[in-house]
């Protein structure tokens, strides 16, 4: 690639000049900085050094069970809750993309709980799931007598990631279904009534016609939703602490054992695998 | 000519703008307090006020802290370089930031003196007192923990008051009855500063320590497994765990269970009933107050009584004219009329530290205290001798900051209680984390 020197160039350098400053600003040294954090032990007394350690941190988080844990936490959270949002919003928008009385009030209000405030959202949740007077003990404990005891569905670990995965799909599907639907009302109906013609079944037009029209909306909302569970933070720790996915993790290193070191360390892992996932996602699943 | 005019008028206008601030510029002080409840927040607001009126250089910025993220607004502000001159928080915290090399400990003795020492209790000094000599913190209030329990139904079935280990777990095996979601015992099981508070008092009352008099930790000692395992029984009649505060507060004003440990704060939603939480049947335990009792005292091998004593302290670093103002509002704080009426915002809560204050008529002269009567003496009256982790036979040990703030206490007991892990397994991973933590 050759440089351009000429005077028009060097006024477009003039004019992208900005822009570079507000990039570099916002999103290289951020980086930057992590990395430059993550070879050091931080001292959290700003008037005393840091010590530089070199990559002690990255072997410490790589033989640490605990990291190893929180890992398989977020992928189990980010595979669940992919896979739910997408196909809870595929199956709705395929409901509500028919013709019925009512049809746009509905479709505003199965928006409701993307648009609702997360903390909101979450003591509401909490309330339903309460041990002793919440409606989901009520209606599985005492009334259908399918278990056998109250339970602590948001705080106990063993079960609080259930509930994490159930109320993140059911706060974020809107946003797949959202997608889909514009998506599908795209969808000549030329193309139905052609496979009707040589008769396809109902099964037979989704599987030929609808699906690969959605192929890349759902590609991209796999992918988006997939960046954005991976570093789920607030959805997860304001409804249970016990569950500890890798954000949770990281905020505890840094926050409560005061290792920011670590935590940058951490950040940088999860940096690299989840640009190696999306490098391998792009090229193979959306074939750009 | 207009043109000149109006650009005149609004030179003039500007200019007036900057030489009055210049002339009004003010000293601003920035406060952090860990009452974030918003009538409290009303009151000291008010008191901001009446601190600005009398002394018109300062400006107080107030900054509301919940108890549980004090550890993160305080790295957050470390790291930006930006931290309050003034801070209200519990002991624990304050020995931390002291440990850090934080705190203007000078500027705290002379408040402390220019009081009068002999006026606060001892008790409320040691809490606060820098190994070797001087203070991390100015003692502004303190609370006692306790169980509170419901007498009327103690006395039907016949139980004795729960002080001891024993009366404890048999009265709440005596009272679970989980298929009417009624609970024996509300004790802290989660990972918090509740379950840390709750256990201490059993850990003391037989002896158990993290520390030892030099400092190492001891969290795998006989007597601490030994309080773990009785926890962990006990643990089992509480409601679906893990519990918290709120699951104490709120079931024992429901009348779902009939013993909870809380601090004197509880005083305040009993006395007042003034929680507008609906019980069964659409109301409250009638005359919940009558029917309480509060064991503050427990007993295994020894007594042991828990309590917090929240301070007041600077923070090293800042200009001088800042600490001159936060010193001024600290003494402001803890004198007279100001002092009683901040305490009043959780009324039997907040307990004076000042020997003068606490027989003063005025600060007695409220509803609350009156309604809880001789009791609200006898409460108070613990504060003088409370125990706790961070403080071994008068020896001071900050470190037990960076436990507290890690809630390895509440993990342990979690490890036991949802994971079923022993008391041993248990007391060695508590030791083997408190280690690192002190590291």
């Amino acid at each position: 690639m050759q440089i351009k020197t000429d005077r028009d160039a060097r006024l477009g350098y003039w004019l992208i000049l900005p822009t570079v400053i507000a990039v570099s600003g916002l999103i290289f040294y951020p980086i930057v900085y992590n990395l430059w954090l993550s070879l050091q032990e931080v001292n959290m007394n700003p008037v005393q050094p840091n010590t530089f350690v070199g990559l002690k941190h990255f072997t410490d988080v790589l033989t640490d069970t605990d990291f190893w844990r929180s890992f398989k936490t977020s992928l189990i959270f980010t595979s669940t809750t992919v896979v739910g949002t997408t196909l809870l919003g595929l199956g709705t928008a395929l409901l509500l993309n028919r013709d019925f009385p009512g049809r746009s009030v509905i479709r505003g209000v199965i928006l409701l709980p993307y648009v609702t405030p997360v903390i909101s959202a979450v003591f509401g949740w909490k309330y339903l799931f309460d041990p002793v007077f919440g409606m989901a003990n009520y209606f599985l404990v005492d009334i259908l007598h399918l278990l056998p005891q109250h339970i602590n569905w948001i705080e106990s670990p063993a079960y609080a990631i259930y509930a994490v995965i159930i109320f993140n799909i059911w706060k974020n599907f809107p946003f797949a279904f959202l997608m889909i639907l514009a998506e599908l009302q795209s969808i000549s109906a030329n193309l139905y009534e052609a496979a009707e013609v040589d008769g396809a079944s109902i099964w037979q037009q989704f599987r030929y016609i609808t699906l690969p029209e959605l192929k890349f909306v759902i590609g991209a909302l796999v992918i988006l939703r997939t960046i954005w569970n991976f570093y789920k933070f607030s959805e997860v720790y304001l409804l249970s602490s016990s569950v500890e996915v890798l954000p949770v993790y990281i905020y505890e290193k840094a926050f409560a054992s005061y290792d920011f070191g670590q935590a940058a360390a951490i950040s940088a892992i999860l940096f690299v695998f989840v640009l190696g996932f999306i490098m391998f996602y792009v090229r193979k699943v959306l074939e750009w | 000519m207009r043109k000149n005019k109006i650009l005149t008028l609004i030179l003039l206008t500007v200019l007036m703008l900057v030489l009055t601030t210049g002339v009004f510029a003010k000293t601003t002080v920035e406060y952090w307090t860990t009452q974030t409840e918003e009538n409290r927040v009303e009151v000291i607001n008010s008191l901001i006020k009446e601190f600005e009126t009398s002394h018109p250089a300062f400006e107080i910025e107030l900054v509301t802290v919940q108890e549980n993220d004090i550890p993160t607004k305080l790295v957050a502000g470390m790291a930006a370089g930006r931290l309050p001159e003034i801070v209200e928080m519990g002991s624990e915290v304050i020995m931390k930031m002291g440990a850090e090399g934080m705190v203007a400990s000078d500027e705290v003795s002379t408040v402390i003196n220019k009081i009068g020492k002999d006026d606060f209790f001892m008790g409320s000094l040691t809490m606060l007192s820098r190994p070797g000599e001087g203070y991390f913190g100015v003692p502004f209030h303190g609370w006692v923990q306790g169980i509170w329990y419901r007498q009327d139904l103690f006395e039907e079935k016949g139980l004795e008051s729960p002080t001891t280990w024993e009366n404890i777990i048999k009265a709440a095996e005596a009272f679970y009855n989980p298929d009417q979601q009624r609970y024996g015992i509300v004790i802290g099981t989660d990972k918090d500063a509740y379950a840390r508070q709750t256990f201490t008092q059993y850990a003391l009352s037989n002896n158990a320590r993290i520390f030892d008099e030099n400092g190492n930790i001891v969290f795998n000692s006989p007597e601490m497994v030994e309080t773990l395992a009785y926890y962990s029984r006990l643990a089992e009649f509480t409601p679906p765990g893990p519990d918290g505060w709120r699951d104490a507060r709120d079931l024992y004003l429901a009348g779902r269970v009939p013993m909870m440990m809380y601090s004197t704060y509880i005083m305040d939603d009993i006395g007042l009933e003034a929680t507008g939480y609906k019980g069964e049947k659409g109301s409250i335990i009638p005359n919940l107050v009558d029917k309480t009792a509060f064991a503050n005292k427990m007993h295994k091998t020894r007594d042991a009584i828990f309590g917090q004593i929240n301070g007041l302290t600077f923070i090293k670093g800042n200009e001088e004219t800042q600490m001159a103002g936060a010193k001024m509002f600290a003494e402001f704080l803890l004198t007279g009329d100001n002092y009683i009426k901040f305490l009043h915002m959780a009324p039997g809560g907040m307990n004076p530290v000042r020997a003068s204050i606490a027989s003063d008529p005025q600060y007695q002269n409220n509803k609350v205290l009156e309604v809880w009567g001789e009791k609200a003496g006898e409460i108070a009256a613990g504060l003088n001798s409370i125990g706790k982790f961070g403080y071994v036979g008068g020896k001071v040990f900050p470190k037990i900051g960076d436990i507290t703030s890690q809630f390895i206490v509440g993990q342990t007991i979690m490890k036991m209680t949802e994971s079923g892990w022993t008391a041993e397994e248990a007391a060695e991973w508590g030791q083997k984390e408190m280690e690192d933590a002190v590291e």
